[in-house]
Order: structure tokens, then sequence, then C-alpha cells
């Protein structure tokens, strides 16, 4: 029985141009038209911040290295263990790691542009977001410290244009991040550890630290991609909800409760045929996106059963509404859920904007919401995230879906009753 | 065959349905007549188990069926007054799911639709959308879907409503027919009162939840059989014509339908002289006078004091 609604709710969709517009190629359209109007802002591509960083060297590293070497040659030790200080010596210099690995690293080189100069006027500093002063004997004092101990370790120095905040903050982070790598080390090295070997060591007692940069970027269009899909798999809902009630308004349900057909398997057939719909709905879009936007997934079996869930979730919603208008009598209640609920849902879920970006309660209430542990599952296993790593809004997803057949069961129309 | 006991249905402020009985032997086209409001379609609901009764009881050979109505559904089919067809579907698709939905096996179904599109003459229409055929065309189709599975008993709400003379005839006698090749018991309701003149055997009359009159079309004529049905036609209507016919004794009933008036009289009464006169005084040209016996809708004017499609 079933079977045959769903194979007459399919025909019913393929004849109603009007509906298959509204499931397919709205959604489609609006995927392009934000995703490519707020590429910008979500984009994959890293920002243009135009940092300018003056860099003042007084320092002479070369002199230095060469006079540190000598003093260690001079030193009672065994011959490798001089090798091998030398070696640290020409790889572990502080100075030359920051120009030549971090400051003229690929990734940094796109955002920062290094001006070496040898000193600056004041109207000069403000041309600049920031200004790095290695002082003189700098390298030669690190290396004391790190080597034969006493003096207190040498500071390089970072002054910060606050006219331009953006710029300014990332040049600190950057700076903050490299004086606490080399604090790591000179410390270790200082006590006498091995810093590599300690750094393994950690990582293996706390488990391997992924970083976000390791995960796959969503660009804009993919965002929209899953923000439209799952906004328009609920219009799903409203659309077969309004079929039902079209049935009970012209005594088809009449006629189909005398082929003797239980209410529980006339809303069951209902429940099926908006998973199908919704179902093959998301597929399409997600596989024209595919094609046209090249909106790809890691992992097509996490895609596939978080797809199946929320497919199901919407079989419940289509249920519920079509239950509340029997009961009502009225297509009132499909249409207040297809003009107001459905709006609703899709923004607090982060359709419209994500949610991440407008932060606090309001991306907190979004998790436990139908569309928001959708769009939120959506994003993080199309970043490359596990099954495991969604679980929250997989239980979600479920719970409502659920609560939602309760509700149904408890509401749905009664044999005999003049509803 | 069917036996209704005391059946009574109430809404919230309202009594649609007031302790009515009936019976329909096998076999019988029973016509089911009343105004609009008078509870003909409760009444219909409450045999086809879609609607509870407030009291009473609706016996299947014997067997209440309001506690088991898959025993009535088995044998019942129903041709709602409204199209309960999808408009987007083919005909043969509405009868294969409508076919499907009463468990008819596939292989029995293909011939039963055969069969069907038959009777109901649609079999060059089979593949085309319900939406592009005719009113007259979906209500035959209507009536179809009732039949696919084979039911010993339909009932027919106005199955005639709003079509064409020609596709009216058609559906009168494919209910006629069915009634005498296959022996389906028909429960027939209509506005139109030679329908029910020409296809039932018996008729009850409902009006405000009641029966108020039924038994075979002669029995249901006999009521009026003291009385007589003057059918007079005037050149031009005039007001105190009519008030003049008001005002005469004897009179039973007058229904106009300008310029034909229909005067209910008692048959002893010579009451011809006075119309004259009182036309004279009021210089209304009288075209043609008949005299004729009751029909069903006179009975039903008498009956209800409405014309059945008021």
């Amino acid at each position: 029985m079933i079977l045959h609604m769903i194979k007459k709710e399919l025909l019913l969709y393929l004849r109603r141009p009007r509906e298959l517009v509204i499931l397919l190629l709205m959604p489609f359209v609006l995927i392009t038209i934000l995703g490519f109007a707020l590429e910008s802002i979500n984009g994959q591509e890293t920002p243009n911040l135009d940092i300018k960083l003056a860099f003042i060297q007084k320092d002479d590293i070369e002199a230095a290295e060469t006079n540190v070497i000598a003093r260690i040659e001079g030193l009672p030790m065994s011959e490798e263990e001089k090798q091998a200080a030398i070696a640290g010596i020409k790889s572990a210099n502080p100075v030359r790691i920051l120009k030549e690995d971090v400051l003229d690293s690929p990734e940094l080189r796109k955002m920062i542009d290094v001006n070496y100069v040898d000193s600056l006027s004041e109207k000069e500093m403000d041309r600049y977001s920031g200004i790095v002063e290695i002082p003189a004997q700098f390298t030669e004092q690190y290396f004391q410290h790190v080597f034969f101990g006493g003096n207190e370790p040498p500071e390089m120095k970072l002054k910060i244009n606050e006219t331009n905040s953006i710029q300014g903050s990332i040049t600190k982070d950057i700076f903050t991040s490299f004086q606490e790598e080399v604090t790591f080390w000179t410390t270790a090295q200082s006590l006498g550890i091995n810093a590599d070997q300690l750094r393994n060591k950690m990582t293996s007692n706390i488990g391997l630290t992924q970083p976000v940069s390791e995960k796959k970027t969503i660009s804009a269009v993919g965002y929209y991609a899953i923000g439209m899909s799952v906004m328009f798999m609920f219009f799903v809902a409203g659309n077969v909800a309004t079929l039902a009630f079209e049935e009970k308004s012209n005594h088809i349900f009449d006629r189909i409760l005398l082929a003797n057909m239980p209410i529980p398997v006339f809303f069951s057939g209902i429940f099926v045929s908006s998973f199908v719909v919704s179902f093959c709905q998301i597929n399409i879009l997600y596989g024209l996106s595919a094609l046209i936007h090249d909106v790809t997934w890691p992992n097509l079996i996490h895609y596939l059963t978080l797809s199946v869930m929320l497919s199901a979730m919407v079989g419940a919603f289509a249920i519920l509404v079509s239950a509340i208008s029997y009961r009502l009598n009225s297509n009132a209640a499909v249409q207040v859920f297809s003009s107001v609920v459905i709006p609703m849902i899709a923004f607090i879920g982060g359709s419209f904007v994500p949610v991440a970006q407008l932060g606090g309660v309001f991306e907190e209430i979004s998790k436990y919401t139908p569309a928001g542990a959708g769009v939120s599952a959506y994003y993080k296993i199309m970043q490359g995230y596990s099954l495991a790593d969604v679980s929250t809004q997989l239980i979600v997803i479920l719970v409502i879906t659920v609560i939602l057949i309760m509700i149904t069961f408890v509401i749905q129309p009664k044999r005999g009753e003049n509803f | 065959m069917l036996e209704v006991f005391e059946l009574t249905k109430r809404f919230k402020n309202k009594e649609a349905v007031k302790g009515i009985n009936f019976y329909m032997e096998k076999g019988e086209i029973v016509g089911l007549l009343g105004p609009n409001g008078a509870g003909k379609s409760t009444t219909i609901s409450m045999i086809s188990s879609l609607v509870l009764p407030t009291t009473g009881d609706v016996r299947l050979r014997n067997e209440s069926v309001l506690k088991k109505p898959e025993k009535i559904r088995k044998v019942l089919g129903v041709v709602p007054q409204d199209i309960a067809l999808y408009m987007d579907l083919t005909a043969r698709e509405n009868l294969e799911f409508f076919g499907r939905i009463h468990k008819i096996k596939k292989n029995d179904l293909k011939k039963r639709i055969e069969e069907v599109l038959e009777i109901i003459g649609l079999k060059d229409r089979e593949k085309d959308l319900v939406k592009t055929f005719s009113g007259g065309m979906k209500r035959r189709l209507n009536i179809g879907v009732a039949l696919l599975h084979e039911p010993e008993l339909i009932i027919m709400d106005e199955p005639t409503v709003g079509i064409d003379p020609q596709s009216r005839n058609y559906i009168l006698e494919t209910v006629k027919r069915l009634n005498e090749e296959k022996q389906i018991t028909v429960l027939y309701t209509s506005h139109y009162m030679e329908e029910v003149e020409y296809l039932c055997d018996r008729i009850y009359i409902m009006d405000h939840g009641e029966v108020i009159a039924s038994g075979t079309k002669d029995e249901i004529k006999s009521i009026l059989s003291q009385e007589q049905t003057l059918v007079i036609q005037v050149e031009i209507l005039k007001g105190e014509f009519l008030k003049g016919l008001e005002a005469l004794p004897n009179i039973k009933n007058i229904s106009v339908n300008d310029p034909i008036l229909k005067i209910i009289v008692p048959k002893k009464v010579n009451i011809l002289n006075e119309i004259f006169v009182l036309a004279g005084e009021t210089n209304t040209n009288i075209s043609s006078v008949q005299i004729e016996t009751p029909t069903l809708e006179d009975v039903f004017l008498h009956l209800t004091g409405r014309q059945l499609r008021d």
C-alpha cells in the first residue's frame, strides 16, 4: 500500500511544475546567487589584509654565529657533541628562522609585505602595521643564554600600529606564537632536554591535536548549498502536507479510508513519501552543486547517513503538519508552516547567515533546532569530520523526529470522527 | 441487506440527523431526497462508516457494522458528491491507485480496470490526465473508482451535479444497467426529481434531519392523491393576480416559475371558474391551463414547503 502511495506522490510531483521549481530550481538559483555574492566574506581565498611590516635588524647574525662557534670549539666536549651544537646554532638561529621560515613563508607572504630597513623616522612609522627590531648582539646573547647560561635572554622588539587594529592584531599573534616556540626550545635546551623528543612525547601522551587548517575549507557556495538545501527540504514537508490536505478536502481521504486503509498506514505513506521526495531532492541539489559549483563531500557514507536522517525528520514534519491540518480541517496549518515556521527555523539554523558569525546564545540555540543541527552537521561532514564528531547534531535530529512522530500519533484523526 | 435503526448524529449545537430508520433490500435502487441541509450527507457518511453516529445502529445483513466497519467497506462503493480523484494523474493511474489500495491483485486489477473503463466509456481517454476531462467524464470516472472492487452496494451522492444532459443520461443508464445486470443495490441521492423517478424503486424524503415520507413512487404520490395540480401559463404575471390566487380558498400550494404557475388544489373542488374571473378582473391573459396528477416534485413541495433545489 505504502509503495503505491509513494508512486502516486512522485507522479503528482512530476506533474506539478510549480512544486518542482520550488523544490529544485529555486534553491539551486539561491545557492548560486548567495554563494557568489558572499564568496568574498566566507570564501576559501585568504583575505587580502595588506599588512606592512618594517624589519630593522641591528644584529650581525653571521658574526655572532662565528663567535659562538669559536667559543664552543674551545669547550671540553667530545667532537660529536661539538658538531651537534654547531649544527644547532645554524639551524636554530631565531632571527634566521623568523626571516626565512616565518615571514618568507608562502602563506604569510600573501598577506605581509616585509620591508627591511636600517631605521625609520616617526612619519615613516605610521605607514606600517608593525615594526620589528632586532637589537644589536641579539644572536650572541641568545646563544650565550642557551649554551652557557647566566644572562637573561635577549628580546626582539615589536611595535604595533594601533590605528590598523586587525592588521596589528594579526602581526602580534604571529610574533606571540613565534616567541612561545622559541622560548619553549630555549628553555628545553638550557635544561639539557631534547626539545624535539619532548614535543613528540607530549603529542603521544595528549593525543594528536588536529589543527583546523588541515580540515577542508568550505566556500561560500558550499555553505549556501548546505543552507539552502536544508531549508528547502522543509518545503517538501509543506508541499506534501498541502497534497495531503487536498486529499481530505476533495474526499480522496474518505475513499482511502473506505478501502480499509488504517489511518496510521495512511500517515506512514505520507511519511515515507516525504522521506523519498526530500532524499531525492537533496541528492539532486548536491549533485548539481557538485557538477556546477564543485561542492563535494569527503566521505559519501557520512553524507548519506546524515541525509537519510534529515529526510526522516522532514517526513516527521510532513505528517505532523498534515495531522494538524486534518484535525483543524483547514489548510491554515500548512500555510503557517510554509510561510512562517520554515523561514524562522531556517534563519535560526543558519541557512541565510552562518550562525558562528552571530555567536553567543544564538549560536548555542541554533545547534538544537531542526535546521541548525542539519546545517552544522552537513558543514562539519563537508569539512571532513566524522559521524562521531557530529553525534550531537545526529541525536538532536533523531530526538526531534521521534517527538514529531509521537505527537502525530496522538493527534491524528481517529476513525469515525467528524473531522 | 442494509438496515438503519434510530440513527442520530448530534454536532456541537445542532442535531443533523434525528433518529431516522430505513432499509434497503438487495438489488433495490433507493432514492434519498431532501433539500440542502436535510441531513442526507451525514446519513450517507454514517452508513459508509466514515462518521460514527451519536446513537443508533447500521446493520449489514443483520450484523452491526459500527464496531467492525471493515465488513461494510468490503461490499460498499461510494460515489461522493465531489470529484474525489487525483487531477494530475491519468484515468488509468487513478484506477490503478485506488484498485491497489483496495488490495486487488495486480493481474485481477488489470482486467477489472479494462471492465470499468468499458462501463464508464472512458477507454479511449484512459491515458489522459483527469484535469483535461469534461465535467461529465470526471463524474463517470468518479463512479468508475467506486466500482473497482465490485461492490454489492453503491451509495451515490448526487452523481450528476453540474454536467451536460448527455453525460447525465449516460450515468443514469449506467446505474440502471449495473442494477439490472449485476444486482447491485444503490442508494441514490439527487436534486433532480426526474432522475429519482426514473431510477428508484423506493424513496425516502428527508427534511431537517428526519425522514418525513417513504415508500414506492406511487405510495409517495398517493400522499397527494386527494389533490390535483393546475399548471397555468399567463402572458404577463401580475402581482394582483398572484395575490388574488393566494387569497382563494382551497388552494393548498402555489409555486411560481414565471410565467408558469403550479397550483395544488383538492380534486373535488372546481376552482377554474374563480381563476378565470380573477384573471379578468386583473387584466391577466391566460395562455393555457393543464390539469395534472401530482408529481414527486409536487409531493416534495407539499411536504417540505421547498423546491428540491432550494
